[in-house]
């Protein structure tokens, strides 16, 4: 498979429809309150009533009290859903955010709230397009490059990260909740690209900034931290494929960490030390 | 199960979290202060309920986050049946359904920390980096206080007021409580790190060296000079350093009698019953 079929695919499987969806699969591999995971499908419930479920092969069908809007409906498939589709599919998604430059992708993991977004889009200044935000789906079909797909949705910030950025808002992303759909400045990079070099985000009290490369056993754990729900590539494929994976991240993606200030005053500083190494390497 | 190591914030718990990890070392080498420890994280961490319920909390309100936060208590146990030390900041309230919010079926033990609110109102004010003594005595003062929550890597966290805190965990009956004061930790450092393995742990055998070598790799001038030398995850955005002080009365150096006697007169009470006073 290309990975402009994995594109094809990706759309088709995350195409959705309104129906009922059952309180609960037969089957599972793990359920949880929210969640529950089979072998060829996921379904997500939500206290709101908002249900969705996925089947390969058969798309997302949706359940929606009516109290539920259609960007709560978006919000909730783009990550979760989408995350589990990516991960059934074969596909392997990293939490990170990615940018584009000389053709190829230099993304972002770490925690949530480690800044991931705010700094790809501050990068934006530097002429580094998006590749893409919180969900970085790699497709590992091509045996010399670890490809990344581009970007299914918008850029998400909080109000005080927009200010660190030059995005664009464009609105909220659910009614209830601050925080912001985005355009970043240099714009959505919409092809299929190979992955360059993948950094772990950290903040402390330091006031420097420091680029620390990982070797040795540590890339593995670090590329597996990176993953998008990583508990999924374990129930799925089992540790045969986790290894295979991590393999192949290991051997073809350079592995950094990025430490920063934790201080907002001196982010400018960690912007364009990010935009110089990406620009070196 | 867990054990809770439950506190208003700047009230010592880094620090006891820092004397486990020590005493729990394997060899005598001092504990990484950026490294987890013994203790698995805090009760309001973002990336634990997102990786274990499979949901963004950044495109939840706080309220929703709050109706499903005691399932990651289960759903943590299911994969790691182990009895495990968490920080908690929350106060221990009652939920809209009548359940507690740190679920009791889930917990084996509360060491509640506690540390005079005069000092807790300095800390308060340089951990937030503005110095502003009045702002950090009205967080210690407003029912509805809360910390974390939007954009924050931790879920939003209830204190309420510092008295309402303080007894919403000393007084509740579900889990067994034992309550440690800051300035006896600093007065007797190895016996209450042992009061509170003994309390927590009964089976174990406290071991006397292993207490020495955590005490002396958690002195507050090595938790300084490691941060220096590496800096520490868990400074405040607006705050140069952490581990600023780690005394008892320093309040005598910033608050004006004024202060003292706003503070005194919302949580007396309290105060007293924990031997505090100006």
């Amino acid at each position: 498979m290309t990975a402009h079929q994995s594109i094809a695919l990706l759309a088709a499987e995350s195409a959705i429809r309104d129906g009922g969806v059952p309180a609960t699969l037969p089957d599972p591999i793990r359920e949880t309150p929210t969640y529950v995971l089979t072998r060829d499908a996921f379904l997500l419930r939500l206290p709101s009533g908002l249900r969705f479920l996925y089947r390969k092969g058969h798309g997302v069908v949706v359940e929606r009290p009516d109290t539920v809007s259609e960007t709560d409906v978006t919000a909730f498939l783009n990550g979760s859903v989408y995350g589990a589709i990516v991960w059934l599919n074969g596909m392997v998604p990293l939490h990170a955010s990615g940018v584009v430059h000389n053709g190829r992708v230099h993304a972002f993991t770490g925690h949530s709230g480690a800044g991931k977004s705010t700094l790809a889009s501050a990068l934006a200044a530097h002429a580094m397009p998006l590749m893409t935000d919180d969900v970085l789906v790699l497709d590992l079909s091509d045996p010399s490059a670890v490809v990344c797909l581009p970007g299914h949705k918008q850029v998400k910030l909080w109000p005080d990260a927009v200010e660190l950025t030059e995005a664009g808002v464009i609105g909220r992303v659910r009614r209830d909740v601050e925080k912001l759909y985005v355009t970043p400045a240099a714009g959505y990079y919409p092809e299929p690209l190979p992955l360059a070099e993948l950094f772990f985000l950290d903040a402390t009290s330091k006031t420097e900034v420091a680029f620390r490369p990982v070797t040795g056993a540590m890339r593995f754990t670090l590329a597996q931290a990176a993953f998008f729900r990583p508990l999924f590539c374990n129930l799925l494929g089992g540790s045969g494929a986790l290894f295979g994976v991590l393999s192949r991240i290991s051997a073809q993606v350079a592995i950094a960490r990025f430490d920063r200030p934790k201080n907002k005053a001196l982010f400018a500083d960690g912007v364009a030390a990010m935009a110089a190494h990406i620009r070196a390497s | 199960m867990i054990d809770w190591l439950a506190s208003y914030p700047k009230s010592g718990n880094t620090w006891m979290r820092m004397l486990l990890a020590n005493y729990y070392r394997e060899d005598d080498q001092p504990h990484d202060i950026n490294a987890p420890g013994v203790t698995n994280g805090i009760a309001s961490s973002r990336m634990r309920f997102d990786e274990l319920l499979c949901l963004d909390s950044t495109i939840m309100t706080d309220d929703e986050v709050a109706q499903l936060q005691p399932h990651v208590f289960d759903v943590l146990l299911q994969l790691s049946p182990v009895r495990q030390w968490m920080k908690v900041h929350d106060a221990q309230v009652h939920r809209a359904d009548g359940t507690w919010l740190l679920p009791p079926q889930f917990s084996g033990s509360v060491v509640y920390l506690i540390r005079n609110p005069l000092d807790v109102a300095v800390s308060r004010a340089f951990h937030d980096g503005h110095g502003d003594m009045d702002k950090a005595i009205a967080m210690l003062c407003a029912a509805r206080a809360t910390i974390g929550g939007g954009g924050k890597t931790q879920l939003r966290q209830t204190l309420g007021d510092w008295s309402h805190h303080v007894t919403s965990w000393v007084d509740q009956d579900a889990i067994p409580v034992t309550v440690v004061r800051y300035e006896d930790m600093l007065a007797d450092t190895a016996g209450e790190l042992a009061r509170v393995i003994a309390f927590a742990r009964p089976d174990e055998v406290i071991d006397e060296a292993r207490l020495e070598q955590a005490v002396a790799n958690a002195a507050f001038d090595k938790l300084q000079a490691a941060e220096a030398d590496k800096g520490f995850r868990e400074v405040g955005s607006r705050q140069d350093r952490f581990f600023r002080s780690g005394t008892a009365g320093d309040w005598v150096n910033h608050l004006s009698a004024e202060q003292v006697d706003r503070i005194i007169e919302a949580h007396g009470p309290t105060m007293a019953r924990f031997g505090y006073s100006a």
